[in-house]
């Protein structure tokens, strides 16, 4: 029989993983010429001389010294590649809950493929042995967009088997509701059930709130993926 | 200083343009630091700055403040776990066993709603009111409680069950079923080590009436599915069953028992084999804890952690956790019982009890140690000390040895249903205080100055006549103040005020006048001002009307660090003062340095009055650029006469006029060298 009389057989339906069409986030072109926020202004050209503008007041000069606290709160830059947020996160790991990095936990460990291939998955912190990941959202993250590919994300990672847990900026930068974010990820003794934090439990409760209604989110999409499949 | 000169750089002297003379201080009046706890959300929004502190959760250990909710320590019963506040914790309930006055107790459970201890003199019981005897034949090694059966192993005798009408009789299959050091139920099986031996039995009847025990010598006898662990001379310990597996402990090592009942060293300690390895064990939160000597292991069947609670005070010696006891699992939380040397860091403060080797219950969250309660003064021993967890009835049981029989402690806490502490608390002052860490606002050697703290409470009750139902708090610093004449670092211990109102409390620290001038002076001594040898008048002093229950000592605080101590004090054992917060306002005041500019004159043979200068332009421009070039500061003499120590940082060089030599055909340059000095401290 010629090869190109073979077909699959019409009781096998062809599987659709892998060519489903995954969210695509586009990237800024490259432009010859960019502008960034503090070439907006020439200063060379403006005169800050006090003649001519009133100085308000603003009291003795006293400048900010010391260490950022957030950067206090990070691990260095040297250390590992990544953002302020995720960089608070990798100390807290190290530091408080006492993981050990690559063994423990994987920082920006690349699933299907990770940035070089289209669709892939860079998840933050991966967990091998707890199953876990801890996803840091950064302030683009509310486009409507990237949250799609959040979720599409998301659904992906936990039917690999990892249960998903978002953070985002605000709460990383407030250490007070940091520390009952993973107290709660992780099991550890937390403000529910007892006192309230710092900030009262109601923040925190608002911030699990909207990782429920993520989760609801996710599970409407995969439901709206396995009616979809089952009409196409 | 010559006339004839108006200033001095390296010992030469130069002519400058007295109007360019400028001298402009350097430093920056008051930088802001940037803090942990430097929380936004209390400033003032003038000139001081906030040092927050409202969560301790990070626990002890921190001797410097690096970590926002991390503090130095605490003495008595301070429950620092809960979110944003810090509390008493619970008093412990004495249940002395005064029936066994000689006897050490080296284990407890719960079975059939009592509660069993055993020990050198055997097998007793706690029903909740009475003690008793069930077996005092010998000295019982270990026990085990299932829904059925209490087994316990007496020492170098048969294993017993005691059912739940109390009726004990033999287990194990024979008269060789006996002397067992620990039993661990694992995977359907009861396993049970031998004392004194490497070699363990299993078992799976309910009532263990086939557990054997014979060994090698036992001939025939010899139970053909003994498992030895190891080899050598080294007894097992005791065994827990963790992730799926059996983990054997000896004093040389763990090993894990494979599904073919082999064991096999899975962790290797025989580097440092000592009697107190694996005192305490425990699985928590997925983990399995275990000591080895004074060390504290994390092990997740891979990697091994370290979570030893870190060194507890900030000067030596130091105070650390020596010797290490029972570990238990509740309500989240890992308890154990540990001997930490105490070393304080003045003898004076409240909460000193006097150095010494003290037994208290330690507590772990998965973050922070925090150090729960202090139970035993001196001659504790938490190696043969044990605790069990009454879950029904929310009780965490103790009986800590000693090496006086007579003084062991039996008790309990009672721990309530939720994660907080529950009544009672204990009543008195001056033993239950929380110490801050060394708060130096990043900046060790800079002068801090600080007019007053604010520190939140709740759950303050203060009657000044009727003080039997009072619970308050009192505050308390130790400043950090520098060296004195001798060059000696100096510590001032003062009393702040009494917290006795809920909500914000505004406590002035000392030398702090209400005009908010600081009192510089020392009561009775010459009244020496901020101005070296110049008396502050008197209307000046802080010696007016004070807030209610504020103290003032003579002493201003301006201070390198500062270690703030909260002394938690209350009269009714139902009620407990809650610390929400406290709120350091201070200023960073950084040592004033000067720098100077102006324009030295450089010229050929300059006349002052009846004196030439012999030099030429040349050789001054020549001077001053070697003394730019100076790797070590130089003296300079201002126009005034004054020396300071000074770098020249930069030298402008400008020509002003050109003199015409006719006889040689040379030029004669005039010119204005600008210089700037900075002034070196």
């Amino acid at each position: 029989m010629p090869i190109s009389r073979i077909r699959t057989p019409r009781y096998i339906s062809p599987s659709k993983v892998g060519k489903r069409k995954r969210i695509h986030i586009p990237q800024p072109e490259e432009r010859p010429l960019i502008f960034r926020a503090k070439d907006v202004v020439r200063w060379g050209s403006v005169n800050l001389e006090p003649w001519w503008f009133t100085l308000h007041r603003r009291g003795a000069r006293r400048p900010n010294v010391g260490e950022d606290p957030l950067e206090a709160r990070a691990i260095s830059k040297n250390a590992i590649r990544g953002t302020l947020p995720e960089r608070i996160v990798y100390l807290y790991l190290v530091e408080r809950l006492r993981f050990r990095p690559n063994i423990d936990f994987d920082f920006q460990s690349s699933l299907q493929g990770g940035r070089m291939e289209l669709g892939g998955i860079v998840a933050d912190f991966l967990f091998p042995f707890l199953k876990i990941i801890i996803q840091v959202m950064g302030p683009t993250h509310n486009d409507f967009l990237r949250q799609k590919k959040d979720i599409e994300q998301e659904g992906d990672l936990t039917n690999m088997g990892f249960r998903v847990f978002v953070i985002d900026d605000t709460t990383i930068y407030d250490e007070y509701l940091f520390e009952e974010w993973m107290r709660r990820a992780f099991g550890l003794a937390n403000g529910m059930g007892g006192s309230s934090g710092a900030h009262g439990s109601y923040e925190a409760d608002t911030d699990m709130w909207g990782l429920v209604l993520q989760k609801m989110q996710v599970i409407t999409m995969s439901l709206e993926r396995a009616v979809g499949g089952q009409h196409g | 200083m010559d006339t004839s000169e108006d200033i001095q750089l390296a010992g030469r002297p130069y002519r400058i343009d007295i109007t360019s003379y400028r001298d402009k201080d350097l430093a920056d009046f008051s930088p802001r630091a940037s803090v942990p706890g430097g929380s936004i959300s209390q400033s003032e929004l003038m000139l001081y700055q906030p040092l927050n502190l409202t969560d301790w959760r990070h626990g002890i250990g921190f001797q410097w403040h690096t970590d926002a909710m991390g503090y130095m320590y605490s003495m008595g019963n301070i429950d620092t776990r809960q979110p944003g506040i810090a509390m008493l914790f619970t008093s412990p309930t004495a249940i002395q066993d005064t029936g066994d006055t000689v006897g050490t107790k080296i284990g407890m459970c719960l079975f059939n709603s009592a509660m069993y201890t055993w020990g050198s003199t055997g097998l007793r019981k706690w029903d909740g009111a009475t003690w008793t005897s069930i077996y005092s034949a010998g000295a019982v090694n270990c026990v085990l409680p299932t829904g059925d059966y209490l087994f316990f192993c007496p020492n170098n005798g048969r294993i017993q069950k005691m059912d739940t009408n109390g009726n004990i009789t033999n287990a194990g299959l024979d008269i060789y079923a006996g002397d067992y050091k620990w039993l661990c139920i694992h995977k359907g099986y009861i396993y049970a080590g031998k004392d004194g031996e490497r070699r363990i039995h299993y078992a799976s009847e309910e009532d263990l009436s086939d557990l054997e025990g014979g060994g090698p010598k036992d001939g025939e006898n010899e139970d053909a599915a003994l498992i030895n662990v190891g080899a050598g001379k080294f007894p097992t310990l005791g065994a827990t069953s963790y992730g799926q597996e059996l983990f054997i402990f000896r004093k040389d090592g763990v090993w894990v028992l494979g599904s073919d009942n082999i064991a096999r060293r899975i962790l290797d300690y025989s580097s440092e084999s000592s009697d107190d390895n694996f005192k305490g064990y425990c699985i928590f939160n997925g983990y399995l804890y275990f000591s080895v000597r004074n060390k504290i292991f994390q092990w997740n069947g891979s990697r091994l952690v370290d979570v030893t609670p870190p060194r507890i005070t900030d000067q030596f010696p130091y105070s650390e956790i020596k010797t290490i006891g029972p570990m238990l699992t509740a309500n989240n939380f890992l308890y154990m019982l540990a001997n930490w040397e105490h070393q304080p860091i003045t003898t004076e403060y409240v909460g000193y009890y006097g150095s010494g080797t003290f037994t208290s219950l330690f507590c772990y969250d998965g973050v922070g140690w925090h150090k729960l309660a202090d139970l035993v003064y001196s001659d504790g021993l938490p190696g043969t000390s044990c605790m069990c967890y009454d879950g029904d009835n929310n009780k965490l049981y103790f009986s800590i040895g000693n090496s006086v029989a007579a003084s062991r402690y039996d008790g309990y806490f009672a721990m309530g249903t939720t994660n907080l502490p529950s009544a009672p608390y204990q009543t008195g002052a001056g033993t239950n205080v929380l110490l801050s860490s060394r708060l130096d606002m990043g900046f060790r050697r800079v002068k801090k100055f600080s007019p007053s703290l604010m520190i939140e409470a709740s759950n303050i009750y203060y009657d000044p006549v009727n003080t039997s139902s009072n619970h308050y708090l009192k505050l308390y610093a130790i400043f950090g103040v520098g060296e004195n004449d001798l060059g000696v670092d100096e510590l001032a211990y003062v009393f702040l005020g009494d917290v006795i109102h809920n909500g914000i409390n505004e406590i002035y620290l000392p030398g702090i006048s209400l005009i908010g001038f600081p009192m510089a002076h020392v009561r009775g001594a010459p009244r020496l001002g901020i101005i070296p040898g110049v008396e502050m008048p008197s209307q000046r002093y802080i010696d007016v009307i004070r807030p209610a229950h504020s103290v003032v000592k003579p002493f201003v605080s301006t201070y390198n660090y500062v270690i703030l101590l909260v002394e938690f004090i209350t009269e009714d054992n139902t009620e407990s003062p809650i610390l929400e917060g406290l709120t350091m306002r201070f200023l960073l005041r950084p040592n004033v340095f000067y720098g100077y500019n102006f324009n030295v004159v450089a010229a050929d043979n300059m006349v002052y009055g009846d004196t030439i200068d012999t030099r030429t332009a040349t050789q001054i421009v020549a001077e001053l650029k070697a003394i730019r070039d100076s790797k070590v500061p130089v003296d300079f003499v201002d126009i005034y006469g004054n020396t300071v120590q000074v770098y020249v940082s930069s030298v402008t060089n400008q020509g002003i006029e050109r003199h015409e030599n006719h006889e040689n055909e040379m030029h004669s340059i005039e010119s204005f060298v600008n210089l700037n000095l900075v002034e070196c401290k």
